[in-house]
């Protein structure tokens, strides 16, 4: 019991990476799959933030205190991967975001099945009319 | 460091270059001028890595490069070497000839507003895959990675259509989540070790292999990273997204994504085996067996799927499957001389693959655009240099002595003679059967280009194409273009709409004929060069390997 107390944050971390990963994997719906992006990618910068910080320690930000020694802070690259990882994760959401918009113009609808049966449909039916002009 | 020779800035300037390159072409905002800036930078890079390339072999050693000049630990790093530098110089002449190759279908399928942005992509594509070489820092790989996903999905829609919109979603989820997973195997192996650097964190996995420590979480970091660039690189099950990215984007971003794309993780992925894990380690802990395992079931099934295809596309795009395979096959040998023989199949992949898909486009539009095989049948005598392209790349792809497959066949069979009493006997079917059903599903198609139409098939003006195919040869071969437009003009059953876009097609690229000749004509000796001149390249290779 101690050792999940102890390690709540990696746990929560590593549920939600799997939660998120399923999502994105499984979910029929486009914006479920994108929203189980989110939470996949979020759940590795909870575990990075939280393993870079250090009960009892401030960020280093160097303030008044010149004399400050490391002892005081934080480790801060997991800071700054979580931050660069943030930037990333908000580019690749509004690019898949945007195909989402632009197939539910065409198809009208979120169902990736459902979007690979239309689209399958619309190219037997064109393959079709392609057939009877050529005769 | 204080007299650091000058070409050693060259893998910083071609990843900045190109990257500032691509950004300024929306101040352009228009395709032609767009391409030239883009051909203009390819080139730069291209020559930039092979001088460095000539410097690293002539003096036979690696560098590391800081980044703003902070030392190990704290700065960002790049490193390169024989292996990286040929590799970089290479991606560059393929992405180079390949763009050349299909620019008439570029400017006729990717809507005029936004050519722009396609050669800005292409761009960005090239500079992440020169950052993949290059980088010897594993969050700036995951970065390059996430830019490599944008920029490769996005030339793959440039071709509007339903078609590829669901095509580039599935492409997408899946390098999501192979990139999701690297990014959590990096954040284990900085919890872990605390290091990013690709030295640093050797020495202190090495350690812990020694001491016997944290085995259980390295395996995990390895499965999981390992897994993550499988899936981004199409490892067999994982390939599902492949066939509809790769065959229904337009022809250049077919030929890039597979002869290049793909390879730009492997390659990342020998560097890590290398220089983070090592090959014992792996062997040790059995990621070398799965990878040899997917690797064989890659060779075969991508084979199989792909003879099962009537679409020349998506049949070559099945065939990188099985070349994917290939490649890691030998990454799980366990031997230097099966990390060797895959670096050299990504080299003659590289030069291959493209070729075959800008002959097929090629083909495909002198045939009406469509990539069935009933339609294409004879189309190799409207444009014949496509079609003797093709050939050539079948043939290599089967692994025929003088073309660039027969090297690395070549070595991937001494390499398994050499391996375990479990490794050889499947290695060596694998090859066997593999090498068959290359021969069984591309040999039928160059027959069936290259066959005379029949009068009972034939849509009764077949002679005037081909007439005019023949005639036309007399004064150079024809190109793709003017052959389609004199088809528009010669036959009366193509609609309005199809002749003024021939009409189209051919008044904006007017040099269109020429670039695909030149592009073909490239690929070819290229591929001549590899399977003829492999020892030199093979020494270059393994002194690269020996450096990492």
């Amino acid at each position: 019991m101690g050792f999940f107390l102890n390690h709540f944050y990696e746990i929560a971390a590593m549920i939600l990476f799997g939660v998120g990963f399923m999502g994105l994997l499984l979910h029929n719906n486009l914006i479920k799959k994108a929203v189980g992006l989110n939470i996949m990618d979020t759940a590795v910068y909870l575990f990075l933030a939280q393993r870079g910080f250090i009960t009892g320690r401030v960020a280093p930000i160097m303030g008044d205190n010149l004399e400050a020694s490391v002892e005081e802070y934080i480790n801060p690259i997991p800071a700054g991967l979580v931050l660069t990882g943030i930037v990333v994760s908000v580019s690749v959401t509004a690019f898949s975001l945007a195909l989402i918009q632009m197939l539910h113009k065409k198809y009208h609808t979120l169902n990736l099945d459902e979007i690979l049966l239309k689209a399958k449909q619309e190219k037997e039916k064109k393959k079709a009319l392609e057939e009877r002009e050529d005769a | 460091m204080h007299e650091m020779p000058f070409v050693y800035n060259f893998p910083f300037f071609s990843i900045i270059l190109t990257l500032v390159g691509g950004m300024c072409l929306p101040f352009f905002r228009n395709g032609k001028v767009a391409q030239k800036i883009n051909m203009g930078v390819i080139i730069a890079t291209g020559v930039m890595n092979f001088i460095l390339l000539c410097y690293l072999v002539s003096t036979g050693e690696s560098f590391t490069y800081m980044m703003g000049h902070w030392p190990a630990p704290w700065g960002n790093e790049i490193r390169g070497g024989p292996l990286e530098a040929l590799m970089a110089t290479m991606f560059c002449i393929v992405m180079g000839f390949s763009v050349l190759g299909g620019l008439g279908n570029i400017f006729e399928d990717v809507p005029k507003k936004k050519q722009y942005l396609y050669f800005l992509m292409m761009n960005l594509l090239l500079c992440s895959m020169i950052a993949l070489i290059y980088t010897n820092d594993m969050f700036t790989a995951y970065v390059f990675i996430e830019i490599n996903t944008l920029a490769a999905c996005a030339i793959v829609m440039a071709k509007e259509g339903g078609e590829t919109i669901v095509a580039t979603i599935r492409y997408l989820i899946m390098s999501l989540l192979g990139s999701g997973l690297f990014l959590m195997g990096i954040a284990l192996l900085y919890n872990i070790t605390g290091h990013l650097l690709m030295e640093s964190l050797h020495e202190v996995i090495m350690e812990m292999a020694a001491t016997g420590q944290y085995v259980m979480p390295l395996t995990v970091v390895f499965a999981v990273t390992t897994l993550g660039l499988c899936v981004k690189s199409a490892l067999y099950p994982f390939h599902s997204w492949l066939p509809n990215a790769h065959g229904s984007a337009t022809t250049s971003s077919s030929a890039i994504l597979s002869g290049l794309v793909l390879k730009g993780y492997i390659i990342l992925y020998i560097k890590m085996m290398f220089r983070v894990y090592s090959p014992e380690l792996l062997a040790q802990l059995h990621i070398t067996d799965a990878l040899l395992v997917l690797g064989v079931l890659a060779m075969i099934m991508g084979s199989v799927k792909a003879l099962r295809e009537r679409h020349i596309k998506r049949m070559t795009a099945y065939s990188s499957v099985a070349q994917i395979g290939y490649i890691f096959m030998g990454l799980g040998l366990n031997s230097e001389i099966g990390v060797l023989a895959a670096c050299f199949h990504i080299l003659s992949h590289a030069v291959t693959k493209p070729m075959l898909f800008l002959a097929a486009g090629a083909l495909a539009n002198v045939s009406h655009h469509s990539y069935e095989f009933k339609d294409l049948k004879g189309a190799a005598h409207k444009n014949k240099l496509a079609g003797v392209a093709f050939v050539i790349g079948a043939l290599s792809m089967i692994g025929i002595p003088l073309f660039a497959g027969f090297p690395s066949k070549l070595y991937f069979s001494t390499a398994a003679i050499q391996s375990d009493y479990f490794r050889l006997p499947v290695v060596l079917v694998a090859l066997a059967v593999s090498t068959a059903l290359n021969a069984l599903y591309y040999l039928p198609v160059c027959i069936n280009i290259w066959r005379m139409k029949d009068e009972a098939h034939g849509h009764g003006h077949e002679e005037t194409g081909q007439g005019h195919g023949h005639e036309d040869t007399g004064h150079e071969e024809t190109g793709v273009y003017d052959d389609s437009h004199g088809h528009a003009v010669h036959e009366e059953p193509v609609t309005d709409v199809a002749a003024a876009a021939f009409e189209d097609a051919h008044h904006e690229v007017p040099k269109a004929g020429f670039s695909f000749r030149l592009s073909m004509v490239a690929f070819i000796a290229c591929n001549f060069g590899l399977g003829i001149f492999f020892i030199p390249i093979m020494n270059i290779l393994s002194q690269g390997i020996d450096l990492l």
